[in-house]
């Protein structure tokens, strides 16, 4: 007696000893229940352009045989990958948290202004340094980088003590919740494929100079405020730019960095707060080790199906 | 007879397969004796009754579409006018069209809350694993879990269709689309430029019409073959990608593009070329093919979707959906088009489809639909609630507000005081040339 091969209402592909399927719990059917006796009939065929002997509800056995079930539970992803893959939220975060200890910093005056200036500024000129190394710029071109900086920080100390008035009237409560809504916002939507070349800025940026902006009005200066826009603009604009470079060339490099400065982050923490550096260990130790395991005990319920409805991937032009 | 009430966002004044399909559909019932009635929404200068072709009845109905030509799933905003067009039509059977066009979803729902017969009639593929796709799919399984009988476009579409409403295969018949062979003739005396191989593409100019395949085929054709000319119909976002191509690759020489075909004039345009070459990434049933086909043009297309199923072997050569093999098929279409016989493949095309064959299968669907029992309010509460306990739960309070609402509907206006509508058939059927040149006359563009 001969069984439908996949189930008709989800593509479930039976095996000799299912009685019914796995995702529906609709019975196997026999064939026989459905397909019309083929009694000195022409073999049926997938055509169109020729009316056949059959009824136009005809289901004949090779129904829903092109579809393909991807089996999951064996080409789930690797583990090793999954936590390397990390490496890009990790970094995320650490620019996050490093960006909140210099402006802790600064609110609470524990560090000079003049040396916080130096601090930023000499952190601008190395990455640019390395940003022209990278990718192997002529000196006509670092030189017309140095000129673009220049002429971004003085739009932006013209600016400052409009940022730092702006939003000055709202109550600090208001500020510290729409800054954790704006940080969550840059941390889940911000493109960690890094597959396309920096044009425009996406929504993530956006909502990192939201958070800066309404940080910066909290300040008590104006040079206070430059350098919170400044240092915004160089963690969460430039240096994705910068990372994405270094990654493409010197990954090895890029994994150095990303574990020096979690290792000096979670440590400076422990000047501030046994707390919070306990946290943010948790939470780099949760990305890296758990979050990957969940990913790949989730993967065993991804259900794909493929049929001849697909897209065929084709090189797109833009 | 059988009163038909066709349905769909998607009609005339625009023009396309679905279009079409539900116009020459609707004009061949009529020619079999059926009553047959159109509701769309408005369009720009159509809104009210109108009487097409052969008197085609058309309710362009006062709903302003949201999102291209789509209105938006309002659910009972709509009862009232369909319960009086249906009640004033005596409408016994609703037949819907394409997947997105909820205008027509919105009737069949109603439409089984007022006992009518139902029939939705699928004209397209959708994946399992994007956004949109997913989405459509969850509405389409609530529109469709009631309904009497669907029709697919072709097998995989039918496949496709089963798994996506997760609707029984036995309650899925598949009828293909047709094309008027009388308007796509062959006429080899218009292929022109002389002495040069016309490869003709007409479609709009989208991702899923495999432009991007186009722009690398006509690199790799032009620089290998300067006996090629590419005539290119169409227009669309990535029309842009074309242009840049031709004048980079300095291809003026061998490429014309068309810019928007008329609906009349694409019969012109196929009657210039020896090759038609359509290079789409998904179809259902490609009736550019057909009427390619049907023009005398030898056939390379990509192999697709439901493309395998519509033409024999020997009229067209299938390629992978890669530039490489689209082109190895392009050069052994040369020698075989010039030698082409044009007008025996248009022969064969006129046996192999035609509307009153379509025509006469879905009418054995309406026949059969008739005949069975009407679906009892607690069968129709169980497959509101097979869609999942939550959202079956809130279906179930749609389903119980549509119940409601037909109800004050009853009461306000009980359907012995509607007025019921002529019948057109007889007069029509007495003086033909009376109504109508009985050609349909396409003014949309391509």
């Amino acid at each position: 007696m001969d069984y439908f091969k996949y189930c008709p209402w989800d593509g479930y592909r039976f095996s000799e000893n299912d009685v019914q399927c796995f995702i529906c719990r609709r019975p196997k059917y026999q064939l026989t229940s459905y397909i019309q006796e083929e009694q000195e009939q022409k073999k049926w065929e997938k055509i169109l352009y020729e009316k056949q002997p059959y009824d136009d509800n005809y289901i004949d056995e090779t129904f829903l045989q092109s579809v393909q079930k991807q089996d999951n539970t064996n080409n789930g992803p690797d583990y090793k990958q999954l936590i390397s893959k990390t490496s890009d939220l990790i970094f995320a975060v650490n620019c996050v948290v490093f960006y909140l200890l210099s402006y802790f910093l600064m609110l609470h005056d524990m560090v000079n202004d003049q040396l916080q200036l130096y601090f930023w500024l000499v952190a601008a000129i190395t990455c640019l340094i390395m940003f022209s190394v990278v990718k192997k710029m002529k000196t006509l071109e670092i030189l017309s980088n140095f000129k673009s900086i220049g002429i971004y920080i003085s739009i932006l100390l013209l600016f400052a003590p409009v940022m730092q008035t702006v939003n000055q009237t709202y109550a600090d409560n208001t500020i510290y919740v729409l800054t954790s809504v704006a940080i969550l916002i840059y941390i889940f939507l911000k493109d960690y494929d890094y597959e396309k070349d920096f044009t425009e800025l996406d929504v993530s940026q956006w909502a990192s100079l939201v958070f800066s902006s309404l940080l910066a009005s909290r300040l008590h200066n104006e040079l206070q405020v430059f350098l919170m826009i400044f240092a915004s603009n160089l963690l969460f604009i430039f240096v994705p730019i910068l990372q994405r470079s270094i990654k493409q060339k010197y990954n090895s490099v890029f994994r150095v960095i990303n574990l020096i400065s979690t290792i000096g982050l979670g440590l400076s923490l422990l000047f501030f707060s046994y707390f919070l550096a306990l946290l943010f260990f948790g939470c780099v130790f949760f990305i890296t080790f758990v979050s990957p395991l969940q990913i790949i005990w989730l993967y065993q319920y991804k259900n794909t199906i493929r049929g001849p409805w697909d897209l065929p991937n084709v090189k797109q032009y833009d | 007879m059988v009163n038909i009430c066709l349905i769909c966002d998607f009609f005339y004044p625009c023009l396309g397969g679905v279009e079409m399909h539900i116009f020459q559909l609707g004009l061949c019932l009529i020619e079999r004796g059926h009553k047959v009635i159109v509701i769309t929404h408005r369009y720009q200068g159509r809104s009210g009754v109108r009487y097409m072709t052969n008197g085609l009845k058309v309710y362009y109905c006062p709903f302003i579409p949201a999102i291209q030509t789509v209105v938006l799933f309002t659910y009972v905003g709509t009862l009232p006018i369909f319960r009086q067009i249906l009640l004033r039509e005596e409408i016994h059977v609703v037949h819907s069209h394409a997947a997105t066009s909820y205008l027509g979803g919105e009737l069949l729902l109603h439409a089984k809350s007022m006992g009518f017969k139902t029939v939705f009639t699928d004209h397209s593929l959708f994946a399992f694993n994007d956004a949109s796709s997913f989405h459509v799919n969850k509405i389409l399984k609530y529109i469709l879990c009631e309904i009497d009988h669907s029709i697919s476009v072709s097998h995989v579409s039918k496949e496709n269709l089963s798994m996506r409403a997760s609707l029984d295969p036995r309650n899925i018949s598949v009828i293909p689309n047709a094309v008027d062979c009388s308007r796509f003739t062959p006429n080899p005396q218009k292929r022109y430029p002389l002495n040069t191989i016309n490869i003709v593409v007409i479609c709009r100019m989208t991702f899923r019409k495999g432009v991007d395949l186009l722009v690398d085929v006509l690199q790799i054709i032009c620089k290998q073959h300067p006996e090629v000319y590419f005539i290119i119909g169409g227009d669309g976002p990535k029309k842009r990608i074309l242009e840049e191509t031709i004048q980079r690759y300095n291809l003026q020489n061998q490429t014309e593009l068309l810019g928007s075909v008329p609906g009349h004039q694409v019969k012109d345009v196929l009657n210039r070329g020896h090759i038609f070459l359509n290079t789409s990434l998904t179809e259902a049933f490609c009736i550019a093919i057909v009427e390619a086909a049907s023009c005398g043009l030898c056939v390379v297309s990509t192999n697709v979707g439901g493309i395998s199923e519509v033409l024999p072997k020997n009229m067209v050569l299938y390629a992978d959906p890669n530039p490489e093999d689209i082109c190895q098929k392009i050069v052994q279409a040369i020698p075989i088009a010039k030698n082409f016989q044009v007008y025996q493949q248009h022969e064969l095309i006129k046996k192999m489809y035609s509307w009153e064959q379509v025509a006469e299968r879905t009418e054995k669907v309406y026949y059969k639909i008739l005949q069975t029992q009407n679906q009892t309010i607690l069968k129709r509460f169980k497959d509101c609630y097979s869609n999942g306990q939550i959202y079956g739960l809130y279906l179930m309070i749609l389903l119980i507000l549509d119940l409601i609402f037909l109800r004050i509907l009853d009461f306000l206006q009980p359907h012995q005081t509607i007025q019921k509508s002529g019948i057109f058939n007889k007069i029509y059927k007495n003086q033909k040339e009376k109504f109508g040149d009985h050609q349909f006359k396409a003014q949309q563009q391509i």
